[in-house]
């Protein structure tokens, strides 16, 4: 590990996040912000809604993954009585007698067949099964909405506070949160296939929906490495987590802290969604704050 | 019920069927390796480690889709199915910006009222996903492109969940691409889709992959991980790398490969604020 150089991934804002600050309000607050870095980054002009988001964001992600539903029954919604209008006990028998025991066969078996084979009314068919398409739309049969008629798909349900999500951000403002060093996530381990991975991308999930979902910028801090091969600079984490980020600025220190006069803090935005890499700015570590100084012409 | 209820469709579906898919010959030549593509019934994979430009490919495509044809586009509708929350509204729309002559919000609302947005944050909220879209295919025949960024963003996490047997832990992506294949065999649709780099090159693998005389040529660090029933419908694959001359951080190249005729092409591009050039 180098000393003193530290990766640090930022959603959504440019470099020097900490002093600017883009009022939001939402993701169609978002076009409508006037960012302070000004143009040409964000547009000028409001825009109306451009998509129907179909269905609801989901709710399934839960934040320990010991307590992520077990495959196959519990990551699939078992068809209950009272899922949708229309799904008595009866119904649900008649469909286990035919191999339909989750909403994915439910929704995936042919519904002229099961409307033969169950006497299920035809109509009842299409519309139960797309209610339950959208009340199991999360896949773990919490209910993400109302039930609509089969046709353009709209967009159902209300969005709810996350219970993780809200534990996690007690009181909620506007700007950014940061999170400590992330833990050293243990690679893809021998016979479990990947349980390290699975808890860093379920993270990682986590992380990308508060920020999404709540308007916020998610900072998170990360060691960097160098590469095996080519001895480049490359995060640590390994190459699952390095889609992760949409932004990523590299810091850098002095080589020797105790010496003055030697090369200065700096900043280089190494991934953007919307800019351009490698501009840089020295950074000026003081005691009391760190003041941003003018900016760096990019090294090639 | 009878025989007559067998393989019934509505009228929405008969005129979808009937009416006919816009072609998307124009869509982005340089992107293929052969003429024409492409073609209703093409599952083209964009594959490369992160930040080499494929979900910006991706924005180039959707703006070629989403223009009017007065403006130079396609003019055709998008169903964008993103997985990992990279969609970035804003960034689309200063490409838009750029590439529209007149871009006032008259003329943006139109263009983005062209574009389906959906979040999908599971295999199985995927799967759903795509079994309710069906009926939006019916009912937009101007509905040409699906894209999934990225069908690999659940790898891990469904390999976790599915236990011990790998069977289990491909279901639901195995599920995903047989529906996603029916979708683009019955609605003429064109499917591109992104995969990201998570596996290291085995030593022994990519052989047979590449013709030998191009082998050298490509330094695709490939390693097919996802399931059999994804890899036996991808037509095209793309690799995408970034380019390592001194100097330029804006450099990519892509490497075509039409998985049948194995015609490979090599291609360069850059990143602007406009989006991509080639």
């Amino acid at each position: 590990m180098a000393a003193g150089v530290v990766w640090v991934a930022l959603k959504g804002h440019p470099l020097g996040v900490t002093r600017h600050h883009c009022s939001v309000g939402g993701p169609m607050g978002m076009l409508r912000a006037v960012c302070p870095h000004g143009p040409p980054w964000y547009p000028r002009v409001r825009y109306g809604t451009p998509w129907v988001p179909i269905p609801s964001p989901h709710r399934s992600l839960r934040f320990h993954p010991r307590s992520a539903p077990s495959h196959s029954a519990g990551a699939m919604v078992v068809l209950r009585a009272g899922l949708c209008p229309g799904l008595t006990e009866e119904m649900i028998q008649l469909l286990r007698a035919n191999n339909i025991r989750t909403v994915v066969d439910f929704v995936s078996s042919d519904l002229e067949d099961v409307a033969q084979s169950c006497s299920l009314s035809y109509k009842l068919g299409p519309a139960a099964g797309c209610g339950a398409v959208h009340w199991g739309g999360d896949g773990a049969g919490r209910s993400t909405g109302q039930r609509k008629d089969t046709g353009v798909p709209q967009h159902c349900g209300q969005r709810v506070p996350r219970p993780q999500a809200a534990r996690l951000l007690p009181r909620l403002h506007r700007g950014v949160h940061c999170l400590p060093t992330l833990p050293d996530a243990p690679g893809p381990g021998g016979g479990q296939g990947g349980a390290g991975l699975a808890i860093m991308m379920q993270l990682a999930r986590e992380l990308k929906t508060l920020a999404k979902e709540f308007s916020v910028a998610v900072v998170v801090t990360n060691q960097v490495t160098r590469d095996s091969s080519t001895g480049a600079l490359k995060s640590a984490l390994g190459r699952s987590w390095s889609f992760v980020p949409s932004t990523r600025v590299l810091l850098q220190g002095r080589a020797v802290p105790w010496e003055d006069g030697a090369a200065p803090h700096t900043a280089c935005l190494a991934k953007s969604p919307r800019q351009p890499t490698g501009m840089q700015v020295q950074l000026d570590i003081g005691s009391d704050a760190v003041q941003e100084q003018r900016p760096v012409t990019p090294t090639p | 019920m009878g025989d007559a209820f067998r393989r019934a469709e509505s009228g929405t579906q008969l005129l979808a069927r009937l009416e006919g898919r816009s072609s998307l010959k124009n869509l982005e030549p340089n992107l293929f390796a052969e003429e024409g593509s492409p073609v209703h019934g093409d599952v083209i994979e964009f594959h490369g480690p992160e930040g080499t430009g494929k979900t910006e490919m991706l924005y180039h495509l959707v703006a070629r889709c989403i223009i009017p044809k007065s403006g130079g586009g396609l003019e055709v509708e998008v169903m964008f199915i993103d997985t990992d929350y990279h969609f970035d509204m804003l960034r689309l729309v200063t490409i838009l910006e750029h590439r529209l002559e007149q871009s006032t919000e008259e003329m943006m609302k139109r263009c983005l009222g062209r574009l389906f947005l959906v979040n999908c944050n599971s295999s199985t909220q995927l799967l759903l996903t795509l079994y309710s879209l069906e009926n939006m295919f019916c009912t937009h025949p101007s509905l040409c492109l699906l894209i999934l960024d990225s069908i690999s963003a659940f790898y891990w996490i469904d390999r976790s969940n599915g236990g011990e047997s790998l069977n289990s832990q491909e279901m639901n992506l195995k599920k995903c691409a047989n529906f996603l294949e029916k979708l683009v065999r019955e609605h003429h649709l064109v499917l591109f889709a992104t995969t990201q780099s998570i596996m290291q090159k085995s030593t022994n693998s990519a052989e047979g992959f590449f013709p030998l005389k191009l082998q050298s040529e490509i330094d695709a660090d490939y390693r097919p991980y996802l399931c059999k029933s994804w890899q036996q419908m991808v037509t095209h694959r793309i690799f995408f790398s970034k380019q390592f001359n001194s100097g330029n951080s804006t450099g990519f190249t892509l490497v075509s490969c039409h998985l049948k005729k194995k015609h490979v092409a090599k291609r360069s591009f850059s990143i602007a604020e406009c989006g991509v050039q080639f």
